[in-house]
């Protein structure tokens, strides 16, 4: 239960129901000060002025008396707001202008001051528009009959018939009070239950369960969004964590070997005395190999990041067909060094794309690097850039060998090489760098087989929607 | 050239120091930003090496204060940090060039070299330049030697102003990727070999004396001798 009370709903619910009270005493405190704390002292003086007139000439005349000079008040009276009733029992009227005694008018003692309302039924028919509230003073008389002596209360009439509206809507927000109090403690339970799966499945995942997700009711309200929204993160994070662990295992698999070997080289000329060239080839063998092991570290590592999306480099407009143009032109005395010919498509049209020059300058690179490699003396590759209806699409194809079927989803893991072409130069990085950084891009990247050959196919989206 | 080398770690810093000295340089060296800092201000050097991670005060930092002080000295700066965001940071700093580590100390060289002979010859961008009997004509692109007009392509052409501009200097393939092709990676092929070889092709084909050499373990030099 103290988790339910402490709740947003059941805290706003209960303070809802303490500004509930608040109003309603204020609006009875004002009330009751205006009605009986306010009485106009004029109004009341003449009250009581009137009223000992009538019991002078009744102490002086009696009876009679008193009923002729009730008589002479008749006829201005209701417009005056002055009311008279001389009775025996409530409807036994002896005099006055009221035709029977307001039930509403509570008995009081002789010359007591008291207010309550005269209902238009007890007056002549017409003679009262509405209800009207009233102070007033009576006297029990010794012959047994009662004088009332009243004055209309404009004011307090008027405050009167908002008591009673208030009286109402007091009833109605008390009401309401008590609904909220219930549907807090109701909602309240609701959200502690619904909470207490995201807080448990939260509390498995800390404790080491990285697989757990939040579980979803189906009821599509705002706690299942929030778990949506949970379990994509944890999705996130997951895969983060995964990417981290296979980086560790690449860094351990791939960096052993080449370490191995140097360390093996170094190893191996130390064990006999040897002319001083020998080392100096040893040394420089070395360095060598050492270059090779930063290569493999800094791709790894740029892998690593631009895969966790950490990458922060320089984001602005790129024309990437001018881009294109320049690596291509870069690539053009390598290409023709192997008799080859490397053939761009110019368009008249540049679309820029958000991004980052570098990493871009480096993804065609390593598409033509690949091509070029992989392409036998002679052979040809052309290069197309151009705007599409969604953005910018590049496409690079050459007519060599070609990637077999099955493999085409492999080559862009890490480290994957084809058989063919382990006697090449390089380490296997070039397509998996290639294929985060179209990911960064929110790029599309995919490779066919183009028969003969091999067609890569970037499609970047346009600046706008990106 | 006298040098100012701040490293924090001293082992770096005794190679660095013996491979400089080696290399025909003298050396100043200080194990931390503040020291380096007040180093920086009092003496005169040629070139500063700068480490980023320094203890007492940040390398960038260090820089900073000494071009606020109006002091123009080129540094390099040595960074563990190779992201393009952190050489930005670097050379925003106030830095003159930037260097990832590990490196080459033949990369090292050729750069501080450079630095220092930006700093004792600027030459308005459109003076001709020469180097034995080849002229070069930055405003024309215009290229001759021994009188004869060469022809070259665009790309040729800005590869050779910049070997000129650097003449009698090691240029790494990495500063001719940074300069002139504007790229901060490495592609795997050599591209930079086969657009040297093809330039030396151009200018030194049939001529007595070859002006592109190449300096093995190095990278590149345009010089009327060869490189000891």
């Amino acid at each position: 239960m103290t988790k339910i009370t402490q709740t947003t709903a059941f805290k706003t619910a209960v303070r809802y129901a303490v500004i509930v009270a608040a109003i309603l005493l204020l609006g009875y405190s004002s009330i009751y000060w205006l009605t009986f704390r306010n009485f106009d002292k004029q109004l009341e003086d003449e009250l009581r002025k009137d009223t000992s007139e009538l019991m002078d000439s009744y102490f002086q005349g009696g009876g009679d008396a008193l009923i002729s000079k009730l008589q002479g008040r008749g006829e201005n009276a209701f417009a005056e707001g002055r009311y008279y009733l001389l009775h025996l029992a409530a409807n036994e009227v002896i005099a006055g202008n009221l035709i029977e005694r307001p039930d509403e008018l509570p008995y009081l003692n002789n010359g007591e001051l008291g207010g309550g309302w005269i209902d238009d039924d007890f007056a002549p028919r017409g003679a009262l528009d509405d209800d009207i509230f009233a102070a007033y003073i009576q006297h029990q008389l010794d012959d047994g009959s009662t004088l009332i002596v009243a004055r209309g209360l404009e004011l307090a009439t008027d405050v009167q018939h908002v008591a009673e509206t208030l009286y109402w809507v007091g009833i109605a927000l008390v009401l309401g009070a008590l609904t909220a109090f219930v549907m807090g403690i109701t909602l309240g339970a609701r959200i502690v239950s619904r909470m207490s799966t995201i807080t448990q499945t939260a509390n498995q995942i800390v404790a080491g369960d990285l697989s757990q997700r939040i579980e979803l009711s189906n009821k599509n309200d705002e706690f299942d969004q929030l778990s949506i929204s949970l379990n994509a993160m944890l999705d996130r994070i997951q895969q983060l964590m995964s990417g981290m662990r296979e980086v560790s295992d690449n860094i351990a698999h791939d960096l052993r070997s080449p370490l191995t070997r140097l360390r093996s080289r170094l190893d191996v000329s130390l064990l006999e005395k040897r002319g001083a060239t020998d080392y100096e080839n040893v040394i420089q063998g070395s360095v060598a190999e050492l270059d090779q092991i930063v290569k493999t570290f800094n791709a790894l590592l740029s892998i690593a990041q631009l895969e966790a999306g950490n990458h922060r480099s320089v984001w602005e407009p790129i024309p990437l067909c001018a881009l294109t143009a320049e690596l291509v032109d870069l690539y053009q005395p390598a290409a023709e060094e192997k008799k080859q010919q490397i053939l761009i498509e110019q368009h008249v049209d540049d679309v820029s794309i958000a991004g980052s020059r570098q990493l871009l300058a480096q993804l065609i690179s390593n598409i033509l690097d690949n091509s070029i490699k992989y392409t036998q003396p002679g052979g040809k590759i052309s290069v197309s850039c151009k705007a599409v209806a969604e953005g910018v699409s590049l496409t690079i194809r050459d007519n060599g060998p070609g990637i077999p079927e099955s493999q085409l989803e492999n080559v862009m893991q890490r480290f994957v090489r084809l058989d063919s072409s382990r006697s090449t130069e390089g380490n296997g990085f070039g397509l998996s760098l290639a294929s985060a950084i179209c990911k960064l891009h929110e790029a599309d990247f995919s490779m066919e087989s183009s028969s003969p050959g091999v067609v890569t196919t970037i499609n970047f989206p346009s600046l706008r929607t990106q | 050239m006298h040098i100012l080398l701040i490293e924090d770690d001293q082992q770096a810093a005794d190679y660095l120091c013996k491979g400089l000295v080696e290399s025909g340089h003298t050396v100043d060296h200080a194990a931390d930003g503040d020291q380096g800092l007040q180093c920086a201000l009092s003496g005169d050097y040629d070139v500063i090496i700068a480490d980023r991670m320094l203890p007492r005060r940040d390398g960038l930092s260090v820089i900073r204060l000494l071009r606020a002080d109006q002091n123009l000295t080129p540094v390099l700066v040595l960074s563990a940090l190779g992201e393009v965001d952190d050489r930005i940071d670097g050379l925003r700093a106030g830095g003159d060039d930037y260097l990832v580590k590990p490196y080459a100390f033949s990369e090292l060289l050729a750069r501080i070299d450079a630095l220092s002979r930006r700093r004792a010859t600027v030459l308005p961008i459109a003076h001709p330049l020469s180097l034995h009997d080849l002229h070069v004509d930055p405003l024309r692109h215009a290229v001759k030697r021994a009188g004869n007009p060469i022809h070259l392509q665009p790309r040729e052409y800005r590869l050779l102003e910049f070997l000129i501009r650097h003449s009698e200097q090691v240029v790494t393939r990495t500063m001719l990727l940074e300069q002139v092709w504007d790229l901060h990676f490495d592609p795997s092929t050599n591209v930079v070999d086969v657009q040297i070889s093809r330039l030396r092709s151009k200018i030194d084909k049939g001529y007595t004396t070859a002006l592109l050499h190449t300096v093995r373990g190095a990278g590149y030099m345009l010089s009327a001798e060869p490189p000891a």
